[in-house]
C-alpha cells in the first residue's frame, strides 16, 4: 500500500496523530465549497467528512430514508464517533440534503465550533456576487480566529493560498499525464490521490505528490490500452467504484466529480502586491481572490446556474471530452441526489447529440459490485 | 357533546377566485397580459410592475394537476418517460408532465412569456424546475440568488442584514432591467408599490386567520384552510385578494365569537405538516374520522405573519425599514422587500432545522395540540428538512407524533392501506376511537 492509499484507509488515525503532534484543531467539512485556505491559514487541519462503507442506521433518527445515502452516512460516521477528533464542523452551502447532515451533526454532537457559510448559487455574472461572498469570507475568517485564538495575518493567508495553489498545480500535472494514451496511471489511483488530499495536511501531500510526479515522468509504465472514458457526477468517496469500471477494460482518463477535478480545478488568482496599501496585498484583496476562485470553479449541478449562458457545466464537460479524447461517459450519482438526477436528462441529451455513449450508475451505501461490473462490461463492449 | 358547525360563506368566493385565477392564466395572451411562471416562494410583487400580468405559480399548479387523477397519473408517467427520477419534487414532476403532454386541467399547457425563480431559497430543485421549462418551451428565464442563511442561531447581525439587503436589492434591479428588455415593457413603480402594500396586508390578514385557529373549537379545519389558502397565494398582491381575506378574517372572527367549529367533533387537536397529500386527501378525512381536528400547519401559516426576532411565528408590522409607512419609490420598495425576505418571510426562513423545531414546539403549545402528524412527502427534501429534528424535540416534551410517508401529487407513492393502519394505531394509542 502506498502513502496515498494509506492516508485514505487510516484517515482517522492520521488526523488524531496530526493533532497530537501539532496541538492544532481539526475542522471537519462537507462538500467542496468551503474555502479551506482560510482555516488552514489559522493552523487548522481541514478534513473532509466522508461516509463509511458499511450500512448504518444511526442517522435514521435525523435523516429520512429518501435523503441521499451519502448524507445519511456522513452523519452516521459522526454519530458512530469516527470523527471524535474533529473539534468543529463547517459547511459551505451546496444542497439541502447536506444541510440536513450538518444541522443534525450540530444538534446531536454539539461540536465546540460550527460554521455555515452561505455560498452564492451562481457564477458571478453581475459582478455583485464576489464582494458579497468576500465579505462572507471575512466573517468566516473572524469566526476561525475567535475559535483558534489566533489572528490570521495577511502573510498567513497568502501562505495558505500558495500551499493550496501548489496543490492544484500538482494535481493538474497529474491529470495532464492522463492525456497520454494509454495513460501512465489509472483513474482509480488518481481518484485516491485527490481524495487523500482532502484528509491530510496539504503541505505534506504536496511533498509526496511532487515525488510521485517526478517518478511518473521518468517511468515508461503505462496502463493497458482500452476505451478512454470520463466519469462524472456527484459525491462518491470510493476509489473501488473506479477500479471496478477499469477492471472491465476501460481507462478513466478524466472526471467531473465532487471529489475529483471539481475539488481542485481552478486556482486562487495570485494578487499583485501593488494592489494593497503600503506594498502588501490587502486582506480584502486576498479574500476577494479566494471568493472568485470558489465562485468561478466548475459548478456542481446546484451551482450550475446562469442567466446568460444556459448550463455552463455542459460547456466545461465538452471541453474535458475534447481535451482528454473521451470516447464514452459514466454518469454516477447517489440515489435520491436531486441535483444530479435533475441534470441527467439534459446530460444524456448533450452527450447523445455529440455522439458520446453514456452509462448511468446509481450509487447506494454499498457498491453493488455484480451489477456495476455487468453494466460496465456491456457498456465497454459497445464502445470497443 | 358536538360543537355547532355551519358552512363557511366565504368558501364560494375562494372557489371563484381560484377558478378565475386559472381562467385568467389561460386567457392571458388574448387579454394582452404578460404570463410569467416560477416557483411560488419569492418576491413576486416585483412582477406587478410590468403591467397587466398573470403569475403562473409552479407549486399550486402541481396541486391543481394532482386534483385531476387521470391527468395526474398521465403527467407523472410523462415525466418518467422524459428521464426524471421518481423521487424528485412531486410538484415539479406534475408541472413538467403537464407541460410535456401539453395538457392542463383547462386545455393546453399555458406557455409563459418568461420564467423567473428565486434560486437557493429552499430546494435544490428550484433552478432546474424552470430551466427545464425554459429549454422545453424556449422561453427566457431569469434566476435570482437568495443567500441561503442558517437562521438557527437567531437574529442576523446588522452588518449581515445590510449586506444581504444590498445583495438582493441589486439583483431585483437587475431582474427588472432584464425583464424590461425581454418584454419590451416599461416598469411601473407605482404598480410595484401598490402590489407590495397589498401583499403585506394579505400576509397580516392570513396570519390573523391562522392565529384564530387557536380557539377551541377551531373555527376551520385544515382541509378547508388548504382550499382557502389558494386565493391568498394567487391573489395576495391584488386588491381583490385583500378584500377576500378581510371578509374571511371577519367571518372566522364571528365563528370564534359564536363557538362555531370547523368540525363537530374535536376530541383531539393536532398539528399537521408539511405539504398536504393533495393526491390522497382521504388520508386527512381518515384522521378526522376519529374526531381529531387538524388545526394548524406551518405550511399554511407560512403564508401569513412572519418570523419575529425571537424566532417565533407571529404578526410582524409591515414596512419596518420605513417606520411603518409604505415605500415612496422603487429603491425603498426593493430594499423593504429584501429586508422582509431576509428577516421575516416564513417560507424563506423556515428551511432550517431549527426553525422547524422552534415553530413545531410553538404551534403545539399555542394551538393547544395533543399531538403532531407529519406527512413525509416523497421528494420534497426542502419541506422535509428538519422534520425529524422537530419530531425528536416534540418527543422530548412528551408530544406524540406520527409520521406517514405519501406524496403530494403521485398516487403511486401512496400506500393508503398502510397509512390508514398507521393512523389507526396512532389514534388508538391516544385513546381515540372512530366516530
Amino acid at each position: 500500500m502506498d502513502k496515498f492509499s494509506q492516508w485514505v484507509r487510516d484517515r482517522h488515525n492520521y488526523a488524531r496523530g496530526w493533532k497530537a503532534m501539532t496541538g492544532g484543531k481539526v475542522l471537519g467539512y462537507f462538500c467542496c465549497y468551503l474555502p479551506e485556505e482560510i482555516a488552514y491559514a489559522a493552523g487548522v487541519l481541514p478534513v473532509r467528512v466522508i461516509p463509511g462503507d458499511e450500512p448504518q442506521d444511526l442517522s435514521n433518527l435525523y435523516i429520512m430514508s429518501f435523503f441521499c445515502p451519502y448524507c445519511r452516512n456522513c452523519l452516521g460516521e459522526g454519530l458512530k464517533g469516527s470523527y471524535d477528533y474533529a473539534d468543529g464542523v463547517a459547511l459551505g452551502h451546496t444542497c439541502v440534503q447536506i444541510d440536513q447532515t450538518f444541522e443534525s451533526w450540530r444538534a446531536a454532537l454539539s461540536p465546540s465550533f460550527d460554521y455555515y457559510l452561505p455560498v452564492p448559487g451562481s457564477p458571478d455574472e453581475s459582478g455583485e456576487l464576489k464582494p458579497f461572498f468576500a465579505a462572507e469570507l471575512g466573517d468566516f475568517q473572524r469566526a476561525i480566529e475567535q475559535w483558534t485564538w489566533r489572528a490570521v495575518s495577511n502573510d498567513d493567508l497568502q501562505r495558505a493560498i500558495d500551499v493550496y495553489n501548489r496543490h492544484r498545480k500538482l494535481l493538474h500535472r497529474l491529470y495532464d499525464l492522463r492525456r497520454n494514451d494509454p495513460p501512465p496511471l489509472s483513474g482509480a489511483r488518481t481518484f485516491e490521490i485527490v481524495l487523500s488530499s482532502m484528509l491530510v495536511d496539504k503541505a505534506e501531500h504536496n511533498m509526496w505528490l511532487g515525488e510521485l510526479l517526478d517518478s511518473l515522468s521518468t517511468s515508461a509504465k503505462r496502463q493497458r490500452p482500452g476505451p478512454r472514458v470520463m466519469i462524472i457526477g456527484g459525491e462518491n468517496h470510493s476509489p473501488e467504484l473506479l477500479r471496478l469500471i477499469e477492471e472491465q477494460g476501460a481507462n478513466i482518463v478524466i472526471d467531473d466529480l465532487c471529489m475529483g477535478s471539481r475539488y481542485f480545478w481552478n486556482e486562487v488568482a495570485t494578487p499583485s502586491p501593488l494592489m494593497g496599501e503600503g506594498g502588501g496585498v490587502s486582506r480584502e484583496t486576498l479574500l476577494s481572490s479566494i471568493a472568485a476562485r470558489y465562485l468561478d470553479k466548475p459548478g456542481c449541478p446546484v451551482k450550475d446556474v446562469s442567466n446568460f449562458s444556459g448550463r455552463p457545466r455542459h460547456k466545461h464537460l465538452m471541453e474535458l471530452v475534447r481535451e482528454w479524447k473521451v470516447q464514452g461517459i459514466f454518469i454516477v450519482y447517489q440515489k435520491f441526489c436531486h441535483p444530479q438526477e435533475l441534470d441527467l436528462p439534459s446530460l444524456n441529451k448533450l452527450f447523445q447529440e455529440n455522439g458520446l455513449p453514456t452509462c448511468v450508475l446509481e450509487l447506494d451505501t454499498t457498491l453493488t459490485i455484480g451489477q456495476i461490473k455487468t453494466r460496465a462490461q456491456a457498456f465497454l463492449e459497445m464502445l470497443s | 357533546m358536538p360543537y355547532p358547525t355551519k358552512p363557511l360563506e366565504c368558501f364560494s368566493l375562494a372557489k371563484e377566485l381560484r377558478a378565475r385565477h386559472y381562467r385568467d392564466i389561460m386567457a392571458a395572451r388574448e387579454q394582452g397580459k404578460l404570463l410569467v411562471s416560477g416557483g411560488v416562494v419569492g418576491p413576486w410583487e416585483l412582477l406587478e410592475g410590468f403591467g397587466p400580468i398573470e403569475f403562473f405559480e409552479g407549486e399550486p399548479y402541481g396541486a391543481a394537476v394532482a386534483a385531476e387523477p387521470e391527468l395526474a397519473a398521465a403527467s407523472n408517467e410523462a415525466t418518467d418517460a422524459h428521464g426524471y427520477g421518481r423521487d424528485v419534487c412531486p410538484y415539479a414532476r406534475s408541472y413538467w408532465g403537464s407541460m410535456f403532454l401539453n395538457r392542463s386541467p383547462w386545455g393546453a399547457f399555458p406557455r409563459p412569456d418568461f420564467a423567473v425563480q428565486y434560486h437557493h431559497s429552499h430546494c435544490g430543485t428550484n433552478d432546474k424546475w424552470f430551466r427545464v421549462l425554459s429549454e422545453h418551451l424556449g422561453v427566457p428565464y431569469y434566476v435570482m440568488d437568495y443567500p441561503r442563511l442558517r437562521p438557527a442561531d437567531g437574529a442576523l447581525t446588522d452588518a449581515q442584514v445590510e449586506r444581504y439587503t444590498g445583495y438582493l436589492t441589486v439583483q431585483y434591479h437587475q431582474f427588472i432591467e432584464w425583464a424590461e428588455k425581454v418584454t419590451d415593457r416599461k416598469y411601473d413603480d407605482g404598480r410595484l408599490i401598490q402590489a407590495l402594500v397589498h401583499k403585506r396586508r394579505s400576509q397580516q390578514l392570513w396570519g390573523e386567520i391562522c392565529r384564530m385557529q387557536q380557539a377551541v373549537p377551531a373555527p376551520l379545519n385544515l382541509r378547508t384552510l388548504y382550499a382557502l389558502m389558494a386565493p391568498r397565494v394567487s391573489w395576495g398582491t391584488r386588491a381583490e385578494g385583500v378584500s377576500y381575506l378581510a371578509q374571511l378574517r371577519d367571518e372566522v372572527e364571528s365563528r370564534v365569537a359564536g363557538g362555531i367549529a370547523g368540525q363537530a367533533e374535536e376530541r383531539g387537536r393536532f398539528l399537521h405538516d408539511f405539504v398536504a397529500p393533495y393526491i390522497a386527501m382521504d388520508i386527512m378525512k381518515h384522521i378526522e374520522s376519529y374526531g381529531a381536528a387538524l388545526v394548524v400547519s406551518l405550511y399554511v401559516c407560512n403564508w401569513g405573519g412572519g418570523i419575529q426576532d425571537d424566532g417565533q411565528w407571529g404578526l410582524v408590522p409591515a414596512f419596518e425599514t420605513l417606520g411603518g409607512r409604505p415605500p415612496r419609490d422603487r429603491e425603498e420598495a426593493l430594499r423593504d422587500i429584501a429586508h422582509w425576505d431576509l428577516k421575516r418571510d416564513c417560507w424563506l426562513r423556515m428551511f432550517s432545522c431549527q426553525v422547524k423545531v422552534d415553530t413545531a414546539i410553538e404551534f403545539v403549545e399555542r394551538w393547544k395540540c395533543n399531538g403532531a402528524i407529519y406527512h413525509l412527502n416523497r421528494g420534497d427534501v426542502g419541506g422535509m428538512l428538519g422534520i425529524l429534528n422537530a419530531r425528536l424535540a416534540l418527543k422530548e416534551r412528551g408530544i406524540p407524533t406520527l409520521l406517514y410517508e405519501a406524496s403530494a401529487t403521485d398516487r403511486r407513492d401512496v400506500d393508503i392501506v398502510k397509512v390508514k393502519d398507521q393512523i389507526d394505531a396512532y389514534m388508538e394509542s391516544l385513546g381515540l376511537r372512530k366516530l
